[in-house]
């Protein structure tokens, strides 16, 4: 065991069991399922990406590239989960990945042996021939060889969320510089957020033996934090990543809220935030670099911040006889810590040739080392001295420590570039990269302690003078103070692989080929080696592999440069971000009046701008979806159809100028209608293109109700608002919607006046209620609206009353209309009638068709302007060969129909370059015994009686049609007037 | 003609209202009547005295609502206010050639969420800052709530929202979804 016997911050009174590939082993609460591992001496976790090297683990957070497992079992099983975050609970299972058949003997670590054939730009050299392999032999192995954990492939069981947080000032990262930040604003009566990825707030606090105010840092942060959560201004978030920054204060956070708990119980696992921000603070602190060395990537090779975290936080010693290796203070710091948890320390090696020895170590002053051994875990270290002599110092444990790159990439999410900084050897946050963030502590390099906790207090401060808020007082506690006192160290030159990027196995020798190659702006160099890519995003080895560019071509590394600090900062499931997303959460559910009657009556649905819509109502008997609509259309061809038509958009218009302004957006002239009348109405875009269509009821000499298509309800009276407020200022109109104030339902047949007339308080006749009339009417005392139009093309109304009655009058009239022969039809039915008639719906006007198109030329009126007028009389758009709305029906032994299909001249060719126009819409036609359908055709008004092919590729049907003039069904529109 | 009767659905049948959890509720609550107001030009100080004079207030500022007697009056976005409680036929009268007066009384459904974590429970589902700070008692906003558009207004002890009848089923599934996360969240928030 490697459990420390005391020291820590877990709760060593509790046991708990978990499973790692099938051994059972205990931690305690407070472990991570990294610690516990190393607590139980299991210190080979993983397989490498491409070469199958065996890895453990390298950090303590979320920058871990090799320590990542599958957690849980079934559908719950999560692939590349960092040990180094998850924490430990009871009945944790984790799986190793990326080997196979096991971790110690894994088949493909032969690929390590082939290595000299498989470096930086191997595929694309190796791949190429022949071209159409890739896709269906190279990849799909290559895949298969290479990767990370799997995906269950089922759907994820787990509970996820979305949510909005606002605040005065978000603090990101709850070390010495955050908690100072969020102390000072909490103070002052700032609403303030401090969120940290850690279980705990405290940051490198937790895993420093440091001392703040005379008590340990550990402690002090722990009651800085109870003041916190005990201020109804502060919102404390552990276990919160903040993932990326956006514009004006928005920052995006994921929250593990049940990822540390056997059950969630109801839950959310994690809930994705939306966090929108007066001020931030960015305090996340500092990632330790790695140093590369060959063989720098074995088991037990560790940083030494991680080193010290683990013996410190979670009392675990990474190894029995550690070896320590630097280009800083930190390797005596780690020493001391070492020794004081009682761990044998065998050596520290120390790049510096002036660095001061520590007490009771062998010290190596101006050594490297310059290789390793220990195939599944370390066992030794070479070094070559400061005199050129060599040793092997036995260790199974190194911490090495290359200095720290502080954590700049939310200030650079907005695309700035980070500042270098020579003092420090690494680069910081650019000032007002992000406007209202700034940075503190060791992300704005400042490392020692007393610089954390002074810079977080100034950021804070600074934040309450924009935000009007006087600070109050908040003394700093006393703290070291060490200067940063380091020798850049970025690779060790020798013989052998010296890892760069872990989890791609990216060489130094890789990004030396890059360089020859002539792969050398750092973009290049990414894509060429994928340094930098994966669940890590290379926050190890970024920057290394930047230096180490820099030395080849001669240049600084400000000069080489970052690549580009892209969202998100660490790895968010796509399940957190679409939470909700699934299934019938996809978008929101609206319910006509009759839905139900409609669900009563077993209709099959559709949706259609966000309603679900019956489709058909199938009776028994009825199995095919076709014969339930053409029964229905024979209904309201015969009889009388009831359709709930409250979908459709009703927008009430009323002032002084009402009429003028109808007269601006309709391309016919609506001032002339006269009350109690109804006119069809047609608006153009702006480019002269169709938008939509409907009606226009005047209701009194300053009020209009409008209909428009259920789809476009919304776009025109955004539209409408538009050109009142913009184009029209000085109209004096109003409008308010009232699609969802009325209920209304078609009443379409030759019987439709027969049923009404059983309904209504007061009776109508064709006097009263001649085509195109409307007007009020009651029903069992209930104030309605009656309209007589028709889509149909049969004697036929619409009736509108209050929504709440919707629901009874729709059963009333369906119980009418069974009475005489009807009943209710649904979308397909009236789909069919519509075509019939010749009627457009949005499958014609799609936006590419203008008036002229669909052949109501004279639909755009002469002695006004209208909106679009102007651009749909440019040449183009009524040139003859335009695409024109015809009819179609078959000529020939095929008969079938189907929209989407293109035309074709008869002797012509299905290809792009002779396509005519398409087929917008078809249907078969029961009152005609045939198939019929609307389509475009290139001029082809003047072409009635032609033949021509209607052509589906997708279907592979070539039908010979005749083209018609339209309506199919009663062009003299006698049954309309009844 | 026979003599026919026409029923009034409720527009929450089905939807298992009231619902609780935790420290929140959720139960109907659409305004008696609701009807909207949309002065024409140069007329918003006649309208305003002419619901003075029917018991309600002046119109009211963007994001306010003023209370009344007769009636409450609700901004509810750029030059249109709502008139809660009044009856329809008075205000026609009274606003003729001053206003556009349109019933919405059918047109919304309106429902109340209360609580301690009623503000929380907005958090999952409206993108607005709904601190006392930002959004006091009375205030009233048009937002987004679950991917709708809504009419929000801040109640003493909650919020009431209104949707659009067609939107109430999603509306109510997203709430109650959001109130039962909640309680399921707080005992691992301690709370």
């Amino acid at each position: 065991m490697s459990r420390l016997p005391k020291g820590g911050l877990i709760d060593r009174s509790r046991s708990i069991p978990f499973s790692f590939d099938g051994a059972t082993l205990t931690g305690h609460p407070g472990d991570t399922l990294a610690s516990a591992l190393l607590a139980n001496d299991v210190r080979l976790v993983g397989r490498s990406f491409k070469y199958h090297r065996p890895r453990g683990i390298l950090s303590a957070g979320s920058e871990e590239p090799n320590a990542l497992v599958e957690l849980g079992e079934g559908a719950a099983r999560l692939p590349n989960t960092r040990a180094t975050t998850q924490e430990l609970f009871a009945g944790l299972v984790a799986t190793s990945q990326n080997r196979w058949p096991s971790l110690k003997r894994d088949i493909l670590a032969v690929n390590d042996l082939m290595a000299p054939f498989f470096g930086a730009g191997f595929y694309y050299k190796t791949f190429m021939w022949p071209k159409r392999f890739w896709e269906s032999v190279y990849e799909p192995i290559i895949r298969r060889a290479a990767g990370l954990g799997r995906l269950s492939g089922l759907p994820d069981p787990d509970h996820y969320d979305k949510g909005f947080l606002h605040c005065d000032l978000l603090v990101i990262g709850a070390g010495p510089a955050g908690l100072m930040a969020a102390l000072a604003a909490g103070r002052a009566g700032a609403r303030v957020i401090l969120a940290d990825e850690a279980a705990q707030m405290g940051g490198r606090l937790l895993a420093e033996r440091l001392e703040l105010g005379g008590s340990a840092g550990h402690e002090w942060a722990a009651g800085v934090a109870a003041e916190l959560a005990s201020l109804p201004n502060v919102r404390l978030m552990p276990r919160t990543a903040v993932t990326g920054a956006y514009d004006h204060g928005a920052f995006g956070a994921l929250e593990r809220v049940a990822d540390h708990l056997a059950a969630a119980r109801g839950a959310p696992r994690q809930i994705f935030w939306r966090i929108q921000s007066r001020r931030a603070i960015l305090a996340g602190g500092a990632i330790e670099r790695p140093i590369a060395f060959a063989n720098n990537d074995r088991p037990g090779i560790m940083l030494a911040g991680a080193v010290r975290r683990y013996i410190n936080q979670y009392g675990a010693a990474p190894g029995a006889r550690v070896a320590v290796f630097a280009n800083s203070d930190e390797g005596a710091r780690s020493v001391v810590d070492l020794q004081a948890a009682g761990v044998e320390v065998t050596a520290l090696i120390d790049a510096r040739p002036d660095a001061k020895a520590p007490d009771g170590v062998p010290h190596f002053a101006g050594a490297l080392v310059t290789n390793t051994r220990g195939r599944l875990g370390l066992k030794s270290v070479t070094i070559r001295t400061a005199s050129g002599g060599v040793e092997t110092i036995a260790a199974d444990c190194l911490a090495m420590s290359g200095g720290w790159n502080p954590n700049v990439h939310l200030t650079c999410h907005q695309n700035a570039r980070p500042v270098w900084r020579d003092d420090i050897a690494a680069f910081v946050a650019p000032d007002g990269a992000v406007p209202g963030l700034v940075a503190a502590g060791a992300a704005a390099g400042a490392f020692s302690t007393h610089a954390a906790l002074q810079t977080g207090l100034d950021a804070a401060k600074a934040a309450l003078t924009d935000l009007g808020l006087k600070s109050g007082k908040t003394p700093l506690p006393k703290a070291e103070d060490a200067p940063c006192d380091l020798t850049p160290l970025w690779h060790v030159a020798g013989k052998g692989r010296a890892w760069l990027d872990f989890q791609n196995d990216v060489t130094v020798k890789d990004v030396k080929q890059a360089h020859a190659e002539n792969f050398i702006p750092v973009e290049h160099l990414k894509r060429y080696t994928t340094l930098g890519m994966a669940t890590d995003q290379g926050k190890l080895s970024n920057i290394a592999g930047l230096a180490i560019m820099a030395e080849l071509t001669g240049r600084s590394i400000p000069e080489v440069g970052t690549t580009t600090y892209r969202p998100p900062y660490v790895p968010v499931q796509i399940a957190a971000l679409g939470a909700h997303g699934e299934g019938q959460g996809f978008a929101p559910h609206r319910q006509t009046p009759s839905d139900a009657l409609s669900r009563e009556r077993g209709a099959s649905w559709l949706e259609a701008g966000l309603w679900h819509r019956a489709a058909w109502y199938p009776q028994t008997g009825e199995s095919f979806w076709r014969q339930s609509c053409e029964r229905e259309v024979g209904w309201v061809r015969n009889a009388v159809g009831i359709c709930d038509v409250t979908t459709l958009g009703k927008i009430d218009i009323q002032g002084p100028d009402a009429a003028a302004f109808l007269d601006f957006v309709y391309t016919n002239t609506m001032s002339t209608l006269k009350p109690n009348r109804v006119r069809y109405g047609l608006m153009l875009r702006e480019d002269g293109t169709v938008m939509d269509d409907g009606t226009c009821a005047r209701l009194g000499a300053a009020h209009f109700v409008i209909t428009t298509t259920t789809a476009a309800a919304g776009p025109v009276m955004a539209h409408l608002e538009f050109v009142a407020q913009v184009l029209c200022p000085r109209l004096d109109v109003q409008m308010v919607s009232v699609t969802e104030q009325w209920a209304q339902f078609a009443i379409a047949g030759p019987k439709s006046r027969e049923l009404l007339n059983g309904l209504l308080d007061a009776q109508v006749d064709n006097d009263s209620f001649p085509y195109m009339g409307c007007g009020p009417v009651s029903l069992g005392g209930v104030a309605a609206r009656l309209f007589r139009i028709s889509f149909s093309g049969e004697h036929a109304y619409e009736l509108a009353v209050p929504a709440r009655y919707g629901d009874s009058l729709a059963r009333l009239l369906v119980a009418r209309a069974d009475a005489l022969g009807g009943g209710l039809y649904g979308m397909e039915a009236l789909n069919v009638l519509r075509i019939e008639k010749g009627h457009i719906t949005h499958a014609e006007i799609d936006g590419r068709y203008s008036a002229f198109d669909i052949s109501m030329p004279r639909m755009v009126a002469a002695g006004k302007d209208c909106i679009g007028k102007a651009m749909a009389a440019r040449p183009g758009m009524v040139e003859p060969a335009r695409p024109q709305l015809v009819g179609l029906k078959p000529a020939g032994v095929v008969k079938h129909l189907k929209a989407g299909a293109i035309m074709v001249e008869v002797d012509g060719a299905p290809v792009r370059e002779q396509i005519k126009g398409h087929v917008t819409s078809a249907c078969f036609s029961p009152t005609l015994g045939h198939p019929i359908a609307l389509a475009y055709v290139a001029g082809g008004v003047a072409r009635i009686g032609d033949t021509i092919r209607a052509v589906d590729l997708l279907g592979g049907v070539d039908t010979l049609c005749e083209i018609v003039a339209l309506p199919f069904y009663d062009p003299e529109g006698g049954r309309l007037r009844g | 003609m026979d003599k026919i009767t026409l029923t009034a659905r409720d527009a929450f049948t089905g939807m298992g209202l009231p619902h609780a959890a935790g420290t929140a509720s959720l139960h109907a609550d659409t305004p008696p009547s609701l009807v909207a107001i949309a002065p024409f030009a140069g007329q918003e100080s006649a309208v305003s005295a002419e619901l003075k004079k029917l018991g309600g207030g002046a119109l009211p500022a963007a994001g306010h609502s003023a209370p009344g007697k007769a009636m409450a009056l609700w901004w509810s976005g750029h030059g249109q206010w709502l008139a809660l409680g009044a009856e329809l036929g008075t205000l026609q009268a009274a606003l003729a050639g001053k206003a556009a007066v349109v019933d919405q009384s059918d047109g919304w459904g309106g429902f109340s969420i209360t609580g301690s974590v009623a503000r929380d429970v907005m958090g999952r589902l409206c993108p607005l800052d709904t601190h006392p700070g930002t959004m006091p008692t009375g205030h009233v906003a048009r937002s987004q709530f679950a991917h709708m558009m809504a009419v929000i207004y801040v109640l003493e002890d909650g919020f009431q929202v209104l949707v659009m009848r067609s939107f109430l089923k999603t509306a109510i599934e997203d709430t109650k979804r959001a109130i039962d996360t909640l309680a399921a969240e707080a005992p691992i928030r301690g709370r």
